[in-house]
């Protein structure tokens, strides 16, 4: 009888323990990931022509920027990679707030293309779940578009629905 | 009143993360324009000092914050916002408790103390133009971290200026110590402050008593939100909003329908329905300990437990109850058997227990084991994050 308990334990804690050896190395790989930027990609313009050979400087920056660089081809063509970050303090109770910036380096003049606050750490998010791929004319003036709480300041244009914008003239401003 | 509704004090918590990391005043500007439609600029102030390339931003180690001034609807009106904790390292100084006087001469959380101090010049000019710019209402609000900052500048407004600001603070952790919280609700008037937190929201739960929430009287927004321990989900600004929109005061101080009564107190102690370790269980306990303490003490004896209200803990009442040295044992009645009894299964003791078995001694070591437990659940959160920190 007290072999039978024992080896029933003996199962019980044993398969316990691979059960929690399997989660833990099914999430480690992911552990206190943030997305700063998404994957984006798309092509360039400067008055309707593709602008090759472009330098585009990104960052992104929650606790301290991350910087990496990309070239478009001949067609004004670039893409750059997602950029994570590990941190812990995904997991406390503050708040994901990380600048983007990608600046276009183009015959000895400089253009802000992207100016943006990435307000949640999914990937994505600038885009509602959709890759991010972008047309941008630098000869145009900066919109602002705000997706996901996070506003964008950009000379790009994609697919996406803007946050719905409250009508506070309606709502009113006090309590009721 | 001219209170700012639950929507508009929440969002505007909630857009100050981005406004603060947006990397040029305009960009800030022309999102604020887009959110409320033009009805709220920067303080001249600052956009002066933004001209002349000087902060123009409420600085710490980090912008921190805003002056906002009214227009259109909002003429006359003046906001100062504040946001949370961004960065770890500010986060772990919230940590770490000490006291300080506060600008009313009452004992403030030293950490919040200090980072209001490094703002205390920019608002003061800020202040010192408020009859410039026509302003007859102030309105205070932050998130977190920011809702102890704004909670420390309508405090100061009111001591420094005789004028009584509008509070409202969402997820807010305690600020001050009794004095505090009392003097600064009689001086700015519980009736002007507006304190949300979800049930399920950690930080609020934080620090534990002598710290207590401001207002300590009138009403507290108690959020109902799911889990069934406290957490960092529920502290989320976008969760705020969630819970606060289409609804006005009124409307957010009635969901507070979970607030046990006296008859429903006394049937949960006698019932024999298993109790586990559950916030709920944990919010039972909270108010059978109170409901017992008062039922067997006099009032002199317990003046504590009307002013705390809802915002005190489980742990907060047994830390003030082992503190005081409060006895129950003298004054045994059925009430204190079921309740010892009902501890003692949360803590998975055997439960025959005889009223004779009641020593002050046998009473006290139950509250300590509760209370080493209670604690160890509320750091639950917090010290599993500092595990999966480990992790990486």
């Amino acid at each position: 009888m007290k072999k039978k308990i024992f080896i029933t334990l003996a199962v019980t804690i044993s398969s316990l323990f691979f059960a929690a050896v399997g989660v833990f190395a099914m999430s480690l790989g992911d552990v206190g990931k943030v997305c700063l930027f998404s994957s984006i990609s798309g092509t360039i313009t400067l008055d309707g022509e593709p602008v090759a050979n472009a330098r585009l400087v990104r960052t992104g920056d929650r606790d301290g920027p991350r910087v990496d660089e990309t070239v478009t081809d001949e067609h004004g063509y670039f893409e750059f990679p997602a950029m994570y970050e590990r941190t812990i303090t995904k997991f406390l109770p503050q708040e994901f707030v990380a600048s983007q910036e990608i600046i276009v380096h183009f015959k000895d003049k400089k253009y802000e293309m992207w100016s943006a606050v990435k307000r949640k750490e999914e990937e994505n998010v600038e885009s509602r779940g959709k890759p991010l791929v972008v047309t941008c004319e630098l000869n145009t003036e900066q919109k602002l578009i705000i997706v996901n709480d996070s506003p964008i300041h950009s000379l790009c244009s994609w697919d996406v629905e803007p946050d719905p914008k409250v009508d506070w003239e309606k709502e009113g401003f006090f309590d009721k | 009143m001219p209170e700012f509704s639950p929507k508009v004090s929440a969002s505007l918590a909630k857009d100050v993360y981005a406004l603060t990391k947006e990397n040029s005043i305009e960009k800030a500007l022309s999102v604020l324009n887009s959110q409320y439609g033009g009805n709220l600029a920067f303080s001249e102030n600052v956009m002066l000092k933004a001209k002349t390339g000087g902060p123009w931003m409420i600085k710490c180690r980090t912008a921190f914050g805003f002056t906002l001034i009214g227009k259109g609807a909002l003429e006359g009106h003046a906001v100062i916002i504040f946001r949370g904790t961004q960065y770890l390292a500010d986060w772990l100084t919230n940590l770490n408790i000490g006291v300080s006087r506060g600008t009313s001469g009452q004992p403030v959380h030293d950490g919040f103390n200090i980072t209001f101090k490094t703002m205390e010049p920019q608002l003061k000019e800020f202040m010192g133009a408020l009859a410039k710019n026509k302003i007859s209402q102030i309105h205070c609000i932050g998130h977190s971290l920011g809702g102890a900052l704004a909670t420390i500048c309508a405090d100061w407004i009111r001591s420094s200026y005789k004028i009584k600001p509008y509070l409202y603070t969402f997820g807010s952790p305690r600020v001050g110590l009794i004095g505090f919280a009392d003097c600064c609700t009689t001086n700015i008037g519980a009736e002007r402050i507006f304190r949300a937190y979800h049930k399920t929201d950690i930080v609020p739960c934080i620090p534990m008593w002598p710290f207590i929430h401001t207002p300590n009287s009138g009403i507290d927004y108690y959020l109902p939100s799911p889990g069934i321990v406290p957490g960092a989900t529920y502290h989320g600004m976008d969760k705020y909003v969630e819970s606060v929109s289409g609804r006005n005061w009124a409307a957010l101080a009635a969901l507070d329908v979970e607030k046990k009564t006296e008859s429903g107190i006394v049937l949960w102690l006698k019932s024999s329905s298993p109790v586990g370790l559950t916030i709920t269980a944990m919010e039972w306990l909270n108010q059978a300990l109170v409901y017992v303490l008062k039922k067997c003490l006099n009032g002199a004896a317990w003046v504590i437990s009307g002013a705390m209200g809802t915002s005190f803990t489980l742990m907060d009442q047994l830390a003030y109850v082992l503190k005081k040295g409060i006895d129950i044992s003298e004054n045994v009645s059925s009430l204190i058997l079921h309740l010892i009894r009902k501890i003692m299964e949360v803590l998975g003791m055997r439960r025959t227990l005889k009223a004779a078995d009641l020593s002050r001694e046998f009473i006290r070591n139950i509250f300590l084991r509760l209370q080493a437990k209670a604690n160890d659940y509320a750091r639950a959160a917090l010290s599993d994050a500092m595990v999966k920190g480990r992790a990486i």
